[in-house]
């Protein structure tokens, strides 16, 4: 494993806070879905900071995407979401991490399950689905602020609207709602889990990623309802 | 500050060392003995440093560091760590 040299293709705004980039990097391998890749940015004093980040593209092609959420006084993701540009060189190492990774001829139905960035790995799962043109069933729940805070709205909207039951979204508002909004509005709990997510009947294969906090007490809530631990997959992106 | 993280945020700096993706081997905690694969194991994050440990019991597994390209694991609290294909 060695850092490659990246140089910034494209960047383009997703949410108020978040940012697609997409990455040129000679020698890209090619990744699986959900997998991460570490970035490394080098100051000019030589300081240097290192974050993982998830891919949300997957499969073959040394052209890569991320999807960045800005945490407000952070070191490094300010910089992603406001200030890197076209052309700008930064380190990658990746692809990373074969645990958090759907694979397309796992034929268990799945449910995705993402907190704020924490869908950006699952997009990738969402995508790679699509592509191989797989028959399992997925389901996608997605926690976010508002319906203006969720990362890749529009391709996640136009997944769930295609025809058949491949892909269904859900969508759970932490503090509003679009109008006339029939669900209750707050954090993901058992009882919007029950509702939006495959029942323990279906044994489906469970990926959750998101805020540590997040990922922990939807994790919890999983089990309680009776889903097999061994079934669910977690990834902590850090925060509260 | 402490970042709560997983075993994932592990597999670049393991990955220095190891050629193979050392997140989905399988760890058995030398105090209660659960066996679980590294990237389920609790990490803890400051300042470059990571320490991994049980997700049963929170006893150490493990420590990585790494600053500029040097990195350096300490696998101090595993009894084992093996491959199983079929995981
Ligand atoms: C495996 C993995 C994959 C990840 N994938 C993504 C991704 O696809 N998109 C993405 O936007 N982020 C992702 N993250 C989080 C990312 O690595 C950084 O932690 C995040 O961008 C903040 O870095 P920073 O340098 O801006 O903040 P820092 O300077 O590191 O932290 C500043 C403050 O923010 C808090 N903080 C740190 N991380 C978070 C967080 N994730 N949420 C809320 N508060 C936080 C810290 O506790 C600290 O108080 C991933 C993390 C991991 C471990
Ligand atoms: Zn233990």
């Amino acid at each position: 494993m060695s850092w490659r040299l990246a140089t910034v293709g494209a960047a383009m705004r997703l949410t108020d806070s978040a940012r697609s980039i997409r990455l040129d990097v000679p020698g890209w391998p090619g990744n699986l879905a959900g997998q991460h890749l570490d970035l490394r940015l080098t100051a000019e004093d030589g300081y240097q900071a290192v974050r993982s980040y998830s891919i949300a593209s997957a499969g073959p092609g040394e052209s890569i995407e991320l999807g960045v959420d800005r945490v407000p006084d952070g070191e490094v993701s300010p910089y992603l979401v406001d200030d890197v540009m076209t052309g700008d060189q930064l380190e990658v190492r990746g692809p990373l991490g074969g645990w958090f990774v759907w694979h397309e001829d796992d034929p268990s139905p799945v449910q995705l399950i993402g907190g704020g960035s924490g869908v950006v790995p699952l997009i990738a799962m969402a995508r790679a689905h699509r592509a191989a043109g797989a028959t399992s069933r997925f389901r996608m729940l997605v926690s976010a602020r508002t319906p203006e805070d969720v990362l890749f709205a529009p391709e996640l909207s136009a997944l769930d609207a295609t025809p058949g039951d491949r892909f269904a979204l859900d969508v759970v508002y932490t503090r509003r709602g679009p109008e006339d909004w029939p669900f209750p509005i707050g954090r993901v709990d058992r009882a919007a889990l029950e509702r939006t997510t495959l029942p323990v009947s279906d044994s489906p294969a469970i990926f959750v990623c998101g805020p540590t906090g997040f990922v922990e007490t939807v994790a919890d809530h999983l089990v309680a309802i009776g889903h097999d631990p061994d079934r669910i997959k977690t990834e902590r992106f850090g925060g509260a | 500050m402490d970042e709560r993280l997983d075993g994932n945020v592990l597999a670049g700096m393991l990955g220095e060392l190891f050629d193979f993706d050392a997140t989905t081997a399988k760890g058995r905690c030398r105090h209660c003995g659960d066996e679980a694969v590294l990237a389920e194991a609790h990490v803890i994050a400051h300042d470059g440093e990571f320490v991994a440990r049980c997700r049963k019991c929170d006893a150490e597994l493990l420590v990585a560091m790494e600053h500029h390209d040097d990195v350096v694991v300490s696998f101090r609290g595993l009894r084992g760590l093996g491959i199983h294909p079929a995981y």
